[in-house]
């Protein structure tokens, strides 16, 4: 599979989806140290994505109780919590789809409303199957890239990044899951963004894949990106993050760099640790 | 909003259900009129040529199960996602809509209207009927079935905005079709003013043609146009409301 190609930006450092890539066809990606920010845009100070004391109520379930964490430029923050503990409710209420009913969520210093060109900002990849099944891969692009203002040609060669230049033309009905994921991803990084948020982005891919797919995060974070990933696969997820923010019952239990999780408890796994950490928080009464 | 008009009617053209719907609407209309152009014997002192075209009201009835499908599609298939990531502030969003789809409609309107004028009258000639109608009055029926298409296509976007959900949209269109105006009927000294701002009355008399029954008082051609738009100025007025209040959990 081949790596992502790395973007240039404009010498003027406009993100605006005219950005050219060059291939680095089986380059590995770089060890690089924590907080290396290879990329990142001089508009941006402090972290790409904060989130406070966020709540959300949906009638009497809380969803959301007190969720607190940073994402920064250049790194991958694992968003980790079991299934129902809010961590897609969270990831909407970041990108200003759910309102909150407590607590904020910015993003480059502005809540999501606010920014000025969102989808040069932020590129989210929150449901593999948010295509029309009768619209093609290409089309679907079109019209988001119509939406924010970004050329069509760009679409294209998306579409040929993620490797799903043979299926441009098929209906989006026919895609597989993994191929639905891929549409997903080109889409998500239709605007060049900076901030790259994605939930459960492996669902339905192969070990290629998934290989393919941890290559080009670790590439987006490496060109100065904030990627916020929120996975269910820990053994991928401990290949791949740089940070973790592990979620229970609505609220944050740990934020850490994955590192320093693992060396204080020599000889655990990520998955130890989050069994222990998520485990010991169903024992509270809530 | 340029962009955003040029995405709505990408979404609009690149999809084949709307040129379906439209073609076989069109075919309906056309072949409906062109029979009872044809055959029908016109007694009762209606213009023949009114009657018939009645039928190019289904254009609307479409139109506005059209619009419904145009907003609970993205609920359906989740697009509404993607669209509201682009543009967060969800009215313009809304509004791009609308204009894409009234515009359609609008065309939809004037060219199934058109189509089956096309038919009926030189038919009606050939049977030495008279179609009772004037040049003016062939204008105002066409033209008044791009208004009330554009319209229906309006409110039918209102209504999917509410609901969401596509099989509640179109049960809610079509109870507002064939259940609400006999269910008002049946409030007592109300029959008239059903008659008149009914949907059916509404139609009929912005499309020039006749309504149900054909004796009904009908407004005239622009007020019925005007108490349209302001029932579709409040519908969507409500759904955009919504739209901006309600979370996006698709």
């Amino acid at each position: 599979m081949a790596g992502w190609p790395t973007p240039r930006r404009a010498p003027d450092g406009q993100a605006n989806g005219m950005t050219i890539f060059t291939s680095t066809e089986g380059s590995e990606p770089v060890a690089r140290p924590a907080g290396a920010a290879l990329h990142r845009p001089a508009t941006t100070t402090g972290p790409a994505i904060q989130v406070t004391g966020l709540r959300k109520n949906f009638g009497h379930v809380t969803a959301v109780d007190d969720v607190s964490f940073t994402v920064s430029h250049g790194r991958i923050t694992g968003f980790l919590g079991p299934n129902g503990a809010g961590k897609t409710t969270t990831l909407r209420m970041v990108l200003g789809l759910i309102h909150a009913d407590a607590g904020t969520a910015v993003i480059a210093g502005k809540p999501y409303a606010q920014l000025p060109s969102p989808a040069q900002t932020v590129g989210a990849l929150l449901d593999a199957a948010a295509a029309h099944p009768g619209r093609s891969g290409r089309d679907h692009l079109r019209v988001l890239a119509t939406q924010a203002g970004i050329p069509s040609p760009w679409a294209g060669q998306l579409l040929e990044r993620v490797g799903l230049a043979g299926a441009a033309r098929q209906r989006a009905g026919r895609y597989s899951l993994g191929m639905r994921q891929r549409l997903g991803l080109a889409a998500a990084l239709l605007g060049d963004p900076e901030v790259l948020v994605l939930d459960e982005p492996a669902n339905g891919l192969d070990p290629q894949g998934i290989r393919w797919l941890r290559d080009l995060l670790r590439s987006l974070a490496a060109e100065g990106r904030a990627v916020l990933v929120s996975s269910h696969l820990l053994a991928e997820v401990a290949q791949t993050v740089d940070d973790v923010v592990v979620i229970s019952r609505g609220r944050t239990i740990t934020q850490a760099p994955l590192g320093e999780l693992l060396a204080a408890r020599p000889g655990s796994t990520l998955e130890d640790i989050y069994l222990e950490l998520t485990g010991s928080a169903e024992g509270e009464p809530s | 909003m340029t962009h955003l008009l040029r995405a709505e009617a990408l979404r609009l053209a690149t999809t084949r259900t709307y040129w379906l719907l439209a073609a076989s609407v069109a075919a309906l209309i056309a072949g409906g009129s062109g029979a009872t152009a044809a055959a029908s014997s016109f007694t009762g002192g209606i213009s023949p040529a009114r009657s018939v075209l009645a039928i190019a009201g289904l254009a609307q009835t479409v139109a506005l199960l059209g619009g419904a499908l145009s907003v609970t599609g993205e609920f359906r298939h989740k697009t509404i996602t993607p669209a509201v990531l682009i543009t967060p502030r969800r009215t313009p969003l809304l509004a791009a809509k609308l204009i894409t789809l009234a515009a359609a409609g609008l065309a939809f309107g004037l060219a199934a209207t058109g189509l089956a004028t096309a038919i009926t009258l030189p038919l009606l000639a050939a049977r030495h009927i008279p179609a009772g109608i004037s040049g003016t009055q062939t204008a105002a029926i066409i033209a008044g079935g791009g208004a009330a298409t554009a319209l229906a296509a309006a409110l039918g976007i209102g209504i999917g905005a509410i609901i969401r959900n596509q099989v509640g949209a179109i049960v809610a269109v079509l109870a507002l079709l064939y259940v609400a105006d006999p269910l008002l009927e049946f409030i007592p000294h109300a029959g008239t003013a059903v008659q008149k701002y009914g949907l059916d009355g509404l139609a009929a008399a912005a499309t020039h043609t006749i309504g149900f029954p054909a004796t009904a008082q009908l407004l005239g051609q622009g007020a019925a146009v005007l108490i349209l738009a302001a029932y579709a100025a409040a519908i969507l007025s409500a759904g955009a409301a919504l739209l901006r209040h309600r979370d996006i959990t698709a």
